[in-house]
């Protein structure tokens, strides 16, 4: 009854266990789903997204934990907490790594890397975002693929790293081809074609420039939405031709764009006052004069940029003013708007109007100033000169360190493999060392105790045999009393008696005379009497039979070791009453006394005696030896056998020794006599 | 004037004494008795010996327990008789023993068949001395302990045999059964046969040699 219920009850608690667990999970995907709603506010689907992280965290679980914070990274992304983002990233990177899931793992090392992207910094960025190729292409997700290498492409460009960039970009294309055509691949290829352009262009490769142009322009045609897109490519191709001094060329593209104002003016408020600005500037370098005109130009650009706060087409707008200036000698103006676009340019990092700006302001001042301007537009190319150089190879660094560190990891972790097989090999191999010694020890000991034994058993024997001897001696003796009472004076006694007998058949003096000699016989034979009966009451046997034994021991043993020995035991002790096992035991200290003092002493003689003093046996063994220090032997194994034989005794032991003079073994061990 | 030859063995001379002093108190007028007497079993051959040659004896007086001769051929008393009645056919021959075994008293009428058994411990000298001249006159005389062993064993209807006889005695004598080869000619494995037999025989339970004796001595066998 109570079993059952106890049965149910554990059945019962497993199955809440489980609810409760899926619970939670089913909480998890409650609470994702919540947060990834889009008609509720963003701080509650924040808060949603945060909560379902708690419950996951609750679980332990790390594979719960990483879903929840998937999506709570995302989350972090739409509210742009961007410290929160790359942290909880970095969390999934490393519990991806621990749950090996690749995809989460490709995902957080693209989030680490977009971010750095965005963030400029360039190194952490190449960093994860070749990381999240490698993850991608082992998922084989082509699109994620070449957007990546896009991405790369597009930091190798910035760091002006070309070759590498292009190389990065054609790879994309390829990857692209594969793809189905939508508008957001095509965009896509517009970026990669206009990247190649850019990329020749840097390179001064402005054919090649032109025909990438011409093919991002031929995909803006094939876009739903390319037309934005044609028109910066129209002002790109405008630049190239610019740049290779085809002018004309160059205006009929420019100008082609401005009937179509109203068609970008919304999207790009600025971009016709950077068309007017570079049809003005190309006017001026095809060697227009006209400066009123073009300054017309110039400054409508300008108003525009400023209307609309346009740094970056004011900055193109000021350079090309002050370059106008400085033609038409208007140093003043030409050193204002320099200066301006000195600021803008220095405020957003672009190197290449500082440097401009810088070479128009050392024109238009003379002497120690203009000669400044020219050291600091020295100084900055150098230095920037510099940085290209360093920066050329640093991918290639970026990855070969990379590479070198994952080689570097792989060697450790190979080398760590064979410490591991070799200290478990070591293990194994000192595991069975240490079986074998022990069983070894072990054997030993059986062996040991058997020998002990076997010993024991033969002292037993002997004892046994001596026994018998002691028997037989007794027996004999019994038979020649009992010969010598019949032979002798039975016989006596009837010859007496007979006499006496015949006596009576006869009287006087004689008969008288001869019975007091038969008298007398009967004396004789009295005194015979007592002497037999004395001789029956001394037991000459008593005793002998371990004492015999132990002084047989030692007269075998000394003959065989070439002592010369003394023996010296009391008769008082009834051997026959004390134990075998105390006998035996007494017999083996004996004896292993003996083998030391053979082994060790290099003694010449030794002296053993057995006495009994006040219930207690005392066995001392002497020699003349050459002693041993007694508190530094303890540990020798003929001692040890000694004292375990004493304390099986419940006796005493005492070691006396001098060094060069010999050594005694005191032995005490309790009478006990058990009946 | 009747002169009987007499021979006296006994390895006390006391005893010798004791035999002489009897029948010389208590001899007839008309007897004159001519008394030889040795302690040891050569003296006592020497005189029969001569005696054969000289003049038999008329009557022989044996001790069985005697020490041997010296040539080891008589070791006691029995020996002594066997040889008497060879070389002195007419000799009576007279037993004389301490032992009232029934063994000893078997095998040596069996023997011997002397002309007087004498049992010493029972003997006195009034008896010596009727049994000496009963068997001058109507041999054999044999004293009431002998007789009574006899007839003892002639009623028991338990055959021993003297072999089986001889192992009880030595047994009772407080032999070892492993030294009793030394003493039967006989191997280890027959002896415990002829043991077994008499455990038998006398219907010993719980197979000890303790109370095969009891039991043996009880009906008259030792």
């Amino acid at each position: 009854m109570v079993k059952t219920f106890l049965i149910a009850l554990i059945f019962g608690f497993f199955i809440i266990h489980t609810d409760a667990q899926n619970a939670t999970s089913q909480s998890i995907d409650e609470l994702i789903s919540k947060s990834k709603d889009a008609s509720i506010s963003v701080e509650e689907r924040l808060e949603f997204a945060n909560q379902s992280v708690q419950v996951a965290k609750k679980t332990g679980k790390d594979s719960l934990i990483l879903l929840a914070n998937r999506n709570l990274s995302l989350m972090y992304y739409y509210t742009e907490d961007f410290d929160k983002y790359v942290s909880i990233n970095q969390k999934n990177k490393n519990l991806a790594t621990k749950l090996k899931d690749t995809s989460a793992l490709a995902v957080a090392s693209f989030n680490l890397g977009s971010y750095y992207k965005y963030d400029r910094q360039n190194d952490s960025a190449y960093f994860y975002l070749s990381k999240a190729l490698k993850y991608y292409s082992s998922l084989k997700n082509l699109e994620q693929k070449s957007y990546i290498l896009m991405s790369i492409a597009d930091l190798q460009y910035n760091e002006k790293d070309y070759t590498s960039s292009e190389a990065n970009a054609i790879e994309a294309l390829r990857i692209l081809e594969k793809l189905p055509k939508t508008e957001n691949n095509l965009d896509n290829f517009w970026i990669l074609y206009n990247r190649i352009a850019d990329i020749s262009s840097e390179l001064e490769q402005y054919q090649k420039s032109i025909e990438y142009h011409e093919k991002a322009l031929e995909i803006t045609k094939k876009m739903n939405d390319g037309f934005l897109d044609g028109v910066y490519t129209t002002n790109n191709l405008a630049f190239v031709y610019r740049q290779l001094g085809n002018y004309d060329k160059a205006l009929e593209l420019y100008e082609s764009l401005l009937p179509q104002r109203s068609q970008y003016q919304d999207d790009d408020p600025t971009f016709y006052a950077l068309i007017i600005n570079n049809i003005a500037y190309t006017k001026l370098l095809s060697g227009d004069v006209e400066y009123d005109k073009l300054l017309e130009d110039f400054y409508t650009a300008y108003d525009i940029s400023e209307k609309y706060d346009d740094e970056v087409t004011k900055m193109a707008v000021t350079t090309d003013l002050s370059k106008l200036y400085l033609q038409k000698e208007q140093l003043d103006s030409a050193y204002k708007y320099a200066q301006e676009t000195y600021k803008i340019s220095k405020s957003l990092s672009s190197n290449e109007y500082v440097l401009d700006a810088l070479m128009v302001l050392s024109k238009t001042k003379t002497g120690e100033e203009g000669k400044a301007y020219l050291y600091e537009h020295i100084r900055l190319s150098d230095s920037l000169l510099n940085i290209e150089r360093n920066h050329k190879n640093k991918f290639a660094r970026i990855e070969f360190e990379t590479d070198k560190i994952t080689a570097e990891k792989e060697r450790i972790s190979q080398q760590r493999m064979w410490l591991m097989i070799a200290s478990a090999v070591l293990l194994v191999t000192l595991f069975l060392l240490y079986i074998i010694v022990t069983q070894r020890s072990k054997n030993k000991e059986l062996q040991f105790e058997k020998d002990q034994q076997k010993a024991n058993e033969e002292i037993y024997n002997l004892m046994l045999s001596q026994q018998d001897k002691v028997d037989e001696a007794r027996a004999n003796e019994k038979k020649r009393i009992s010969q010598e009472i019949h032979d002798g004076i039975l016989g006596r006694l009837f010859g007496t008696r007979l006499s006496l007998d015949s006596l009576n058949f006869s009287e006087g003096k004689e008969a008288i005379q001869n019975r007091s000699n038969y008298i007398k016989e009967l004396k004789t034979i009295e005194e015979d009497i007592r002497k037999i009966s004395h001789d029956l009451n001394t037991d000459f046997v008593s005793g002998s039979g371990f004492t015999d034994i132990v002084s047989e021991l030692i007269d075998k043993q000394t003959k065989a070791y070439q002592l010369e020995y003394a023996f010296d035991y009391d008769d008082d002790i009834s051997w026959e009453l004390v134990s075998n096992k105390d006998k035996i035991n007494i017999y083996r200290i004996i004896q292993e006394a003996m083998q030391n003092i053979y082994k060790h002493a290099e003694a010449s003689k030794i002296k053993i005696s057995i006495a009994s003093k006040n219930n207690v046996i005392l066995v001392s063994i002497e020699d003349d030896g050459k002693g041993f220090d007694v508190n530094k032997s303890k540990k020798g194994i003929g001692i040890k056998n000694i004292n375990s034989r004493v304390n099986e005794l419940d006796g005493t032991v005492d070691f006396d020794s001098e060094i060069n003079k010999g050594t005694v073994i005191t032995i005490k061990v309790p009478y006990k006599t058990n009946p | 004037m009747q002169h009987i030859h007499i021979l006296m063995v006994d390895d006390h001379p006391i005893i010798i004494e004791g035999y002489q002093n009897t029948l010389m108190a208590t001899k007839k007028e008309n007897q004159t008795l001519v008394i030889d007497t040795a302690n040891t079993c050569d003296s006592a051959n020497l005189l029969l010996q001569k005696s054969s040659k000289e003049r038999p004896y008329d009557v022989c007086f044996f001790d069985i327990s005697l020490p041997p001769s010296s040539d080891g051929k008589i070791t006691s008393g029995e020996d002594l008789a066997k040889i008497a009645r060879t070389i002195l056919p007419n000799a009576k021959i007279i037993i004389l023993t301490m032992f009232n075994e029934s063994y000893r008293i078997h095998s040596i009428v069996k023997e011997i068949n002397p002309d007087g058994f004498l049992i010493k411990s029972d003997l006195t000298s009034s008896e010596l001395a009727e049994a000496f001249h009963h068997i001058l006159e109507d041999p054999p005389y044999y004293s009431s302990t002998v007789s009574n062993y006899l007839k003892k064993s002639v009623v028991n209807e338990i055959y021993v045999d003297e072999i089986n006889r001889k192992i009880l005695y030595l047994l009772a004598q407080g032999m070892k059964t492993r030294s009793l080869p030394e003493h039967i000619n006989l191997s280890m494995s027959a002896i415990e046969k002829r043991k077994k037999q008499l455990k038998l025989l006398f219907s010993i339970s719980d197979g000890k040699d303790e109370s095969l004796i009891m039991e043996a001595r009880k009906k008259g066998f030792l």
